[in-house]
């Protein structure tokens, strides 16, 4: 029986259900056997080739994976730690700012807390008067309502 | 795994300011809760007073930015009535006990500083001072007063071109 190229290569390649397989085997000639070596000859011959021309390499696979994976690794932060870091930022970031405010706070203006012990005038008077300030500050200000033409004689 | 180091060590540093404010807000606090010591009288007996003579005008819009420091008391009644402030000058006078510094004021008048002495006590050493205004010989004012360093005293109401003579003397202890 004539056997298909197709068909034994198929048969060389393992590709046939098991029944069918055995049976061809029976049935093979001469012809078809002679073929079927020279597959497997020609099979060996690629292989012995590939491994030929792969040993003049040196060729690591695992190295280079293993290197690839030490270079990817992603920074995992356990979801814990993670929370944990983000919270104590927060809230040293809260304190820092209150430590800044406590340092740094505006200072307000000297009182100057102003004493007035003698006070002599000519002319109409004088007031002495306090004067606010935002910082709820006083500033003592004596009020001299002098005229130049005022009539006046020295103290 | 540089990068997580890096973070924890952020992380400690940040906690740690964090653990610090508290210490140092109370370490102000105490500080300022402190019974006040008694200060000796400064060593060099002298004073340093910036007396500013200062032209006030209820015409213009213009505020002597020099003057900033006395914003708040410029612009707060009685002196609300006027709206123009400039520095006509000001006179850095240095003072030892018992002397006296003389500056010039408009209207041909002079002003003279004299220095009486430190006022001690529980607190800060306050500033003894005279302060006359005079035209020619004649005193038109004449004050005493005392002050604490740093303090600033006003005398205003001196009518000079339309408007009036602002003078602001600021004195402090010399260390």
């Amino acid at each position: 029986m004539a056997t298909t190229d197709d068909k034994l290569s198929r048969l060389f390649d393992g590709e046939l259900p098991l029944g069918e397989a055995e049976s061809l085997r029976r049935e093979l000639g001469e012809t078809e056997r002679a073929k079927l070596a020279a597959l497997s000859a020609l099979s060996q011959t690629v292989r012995d080739a590939v491994r030929t021309e792969a040993d003049g390499y040196d060729l690591d696979v695992w190295s280079a994976i293993e290197d690839r994976i030490e270079a990817d690794v992603p920074n995992v932060v356990p979801l814990r730690r993670k929370i944990f870091l983000r919270t104590t930022a927060a809230f040293s970031a809260l304190a820092l700012a209150a430590a800044m405010v406590l340092v740094f706070r505006p200072t307000a203006p000297r009182p100057s807390n102003c004493e007035i012990l003698e006070l002599e005038v000519v002319g109409s008077g004088a007031t002495v008067m306090k004067v606010p300030d935002e910082h709820g500050n006083e500033t003592t200000l004596i009020w001299f309502d002098h005229q130049e033409d005022d009539e006046w004689e020295s103290l | 795994m540089g990068k997580l180091v890096g973070k924890r060590v952020g992380a400690w540093a940040l906690f740690l300011c964090c653990a610090g404010s508290p210490v140092l807000g109370w370490a102000q606090t105490a500080e300022s809760a402190k019974p006040p010591k008694p200060v000796p009288a400064p060593l060099d007996d002298r004073t340093k007073c910036l007396v500013r003579v200062i032209h006030a005008t209820p015409q213009g819009q213009k505020f002597d930015e020099r003057l900033g420091a006395l914003r708040p008391q410029l612009t707060r009644p009685p002196f609300s009535a006027f709206s123009q402030f400039a520095l006509l000058s000001q006179h850095e006078l240095q003072m030892a006990h018992g002397q006296s510094q003389t500056f010039a004021v408009p209207g041909e008048h002079n002003g003279t500083l004299t220095f009486e002495g430190f006022q001690g006590g529980t607190g800060k050493p306050r500033i003894r001072l005279k302060l006359e205004i005079l035209d020619g010989t004649a005193k038109l004012l004449s004050t005493k007063f005392l002050v604490n360093s740093g303090g600033t005293v006003l005398q205003a109401g001196m009518k000079h071109q339309n408007g009036i003579l602002v003078l602001s003397m600021t004195c402090y202890v010399v260390e």
